[in-house]
């Protein structure tokens, strides 16, 4: 085996580093800084105005009969690959969980939200796959960064064999997220709920008078065409704001992040886990945060168990969107946004503490990422399989399975 | 007089196992650090990512081909 050298990192030499878009008009230093905060502002203001906009779509295309309509989804197997396939196509979690924000808020049953939420994990993980095939050519760099790329994928896999049964069969990120969506937003839950009104009150005193107005559109048209016309402008306005907030967060936090990741070197997990979170939060994307880790393990520059808590404190920073989505409603609807929002946040804490606190389910996903690095370094169609396999053949099973028993 | 007993053998080669080990340590941390430095060029390679499918294809079908080449030779 060759010993690793700072040349073995894999950086394309024809990727240039993100940069502002400001810089076209000639801007720099402060004044540039300055455009890239107000911009970053903007574009969280736009994300709460669209997933309010997406709301009060789905309010107007369901007309108060959403559960009837998501009747299909009512099953959790496939509610949960609604939420894989829209991440993978996407691939952006923090876009598919503010989108189903929205629509909670404009009545999908929570039921049908949470696998949703669940699969939009598991959906996510195909980016920093996909990153490490770009190091195939080289046999062994290339195993440790698939390995590091499907840890990912076997944790969060884990995280809903082992969650989804028991949120089915005794609704505990249900009744948790209940429990503290009514802290925090019902009508009697105290401080916190009076200090998350004003919040929300601010916010959407800010946000509503632009999501009226392209909620206009939807009353020009019929239904329910107007409230369908919505979700999409909802949708299409959440993907642009979340590329180009990343885009800019990339360019404005990255001395910010430089300095997380050097603090936690030498370190142990939780210092792994703590600095993933940190850096997922400034950038608002885990692909960004787990992607950015696979040329660094497949260069052997971290290795596997330096990498994994790393990529479980990604899967936490990025329920942050959807916390910030939530306070795009207000009333009921906030508590229903903020619930949904909370059982994500839950999700990935419990799955953490569980799976990562108990030794032996920790080994599980570092025992089946070295397995399938190993067998795909060697031969590329066990690739092939577990990509298909995981993100078409599973989820077809499974539907398949449960229309037919 | 010098009442410290001399290391033994066995006591040395230890000392210098753990010493090693810290040195290694080291230098692997050093270089984490130097990598990190080029965290905006490691944002850029990872948004590249569809074209990397070609990539892998690219190389599957002559991993294919040059089992197929072996069997019949």
């Amino acid at each position: 085996m060759s010993t690793p050298t700072m040349a073995d990192v894999p950086v394309d030499p024809g990727a240039e580093p993100a940069r502002s878009p400001f810089e076209r008009f000639g801007l720099h230093g402060r004044a540039l800084g300055a455009a890239n905060w107000i911009a970053v502002a903007v574009g969280i203001y736009l994300l709460i105005t669209a997933v309010s906009v997406i709301g009060d779509g789905f309010k107007l295309a369901t007309r108060g009969q959403a559960e009837e309509l998501f009747a299909f989804a009512s099953n959790p197997l496939i509610a949960l690959m609604i939420g894989v396939l829209a991440t993978a196509l996407i691939q952006s979690s923090s876009t598919v969980t503010s989108i189903t924000v929205g629509l909670v808020a404009g009545g999908l049953p929570m039921a049908t939200a949470i696998p949703m939420l669940m699969g939009a994990n598991i959906g996510t993980t195909l980016t920093s796959t996909l990153v490490s095939l770009g190091m195939v050519r080289q046999k062994e760099d290339f195993r440790r960064a698939f390995a590091a790329a499907s840890v990912h994928d076997f944790f969060n896999l884990l995280a809903v064999v082992i969650f989804l049964p028991l949120e089915m069969m005794f609704g505990i990120l249900d009744r948790a997220s209940t429990f503290l969506a009514d802290q925090l937003a019902g009508s009697d839950g105290g401080l916190f709920a009076t200090i998350f009104a004003g919040i929300g009150n601010a916010v959407t005193a800010v946000t509503d008078p632009l999501a009226d107005l392209i909620g206009l559109l939807g009353g020009v048209l019929p239904a329910p065409w107007g409230g369908i016309v919505l979700i999409f402008i909802g949708i299409g306005l959440i993907l642009a704001v979340i590329n180009f907030i990343g885009v800019l967060l990339k360019v404005v936090m990255v001395g910010t992040a430089k300095q997380v990741l050097h603090n936690a070197i030498g370190r142990g997990p939780l210092s792994g886990i703590l600095s993933g979170t940190l850096i997922t939060v400034m950038v608002q994307s885990s692909s960004t945060t787990t992607s950015l880790m696979v040329p660094l393990a497949g260069s052997g520059t971290f290795s596997l168990r330096q990498v994994y808590p790393f990529t479980l404190g990604a899967n936490i920073g990025t329920t942050i969107t959807a916390l910030i989505a939530a306070f795009a409603f207000t009333g009921v609807e906030a508590r229903l946004a903020l619930q949904a929002a909370l059982v994500h946040l839950l999700f990935n804490l419990l799955a953490t503490a569980l799976i990562y606190g108990l030794p032996f389910l920790r080994e599980i996903p570092i025992l089946g990422a070295t397995t399938l690095a190993r067998l795909g370094a060697e031969n590329k169609l066990y690739i092939i399989g577990w990509v298909l396999g995981v993100f078409l053949a599973l989820p077809a099973l499974l539907i398949f399975l449960t229309v037919i028993f | 007089m010098n009442t410290d007993p001399k290391p033994t053998l066995e006591e040395q080669l230890e000392e210098i196992l753990a010493d090693t080990e810290r040195r290694l340590q080291e230098l692997q941390e050093q270089r984490q650090r130097e990598e990190i430095d080029r965290l905006p060029e490691l944002f850029a390679t990872t948004s590249n990512r569809w074209n990397n499918i070609r990539m892998f294809i690219d190389e599957l079908m002559r991993d294919l081909r040059g089992r197929d080449d072996g069997e019949q030779a």
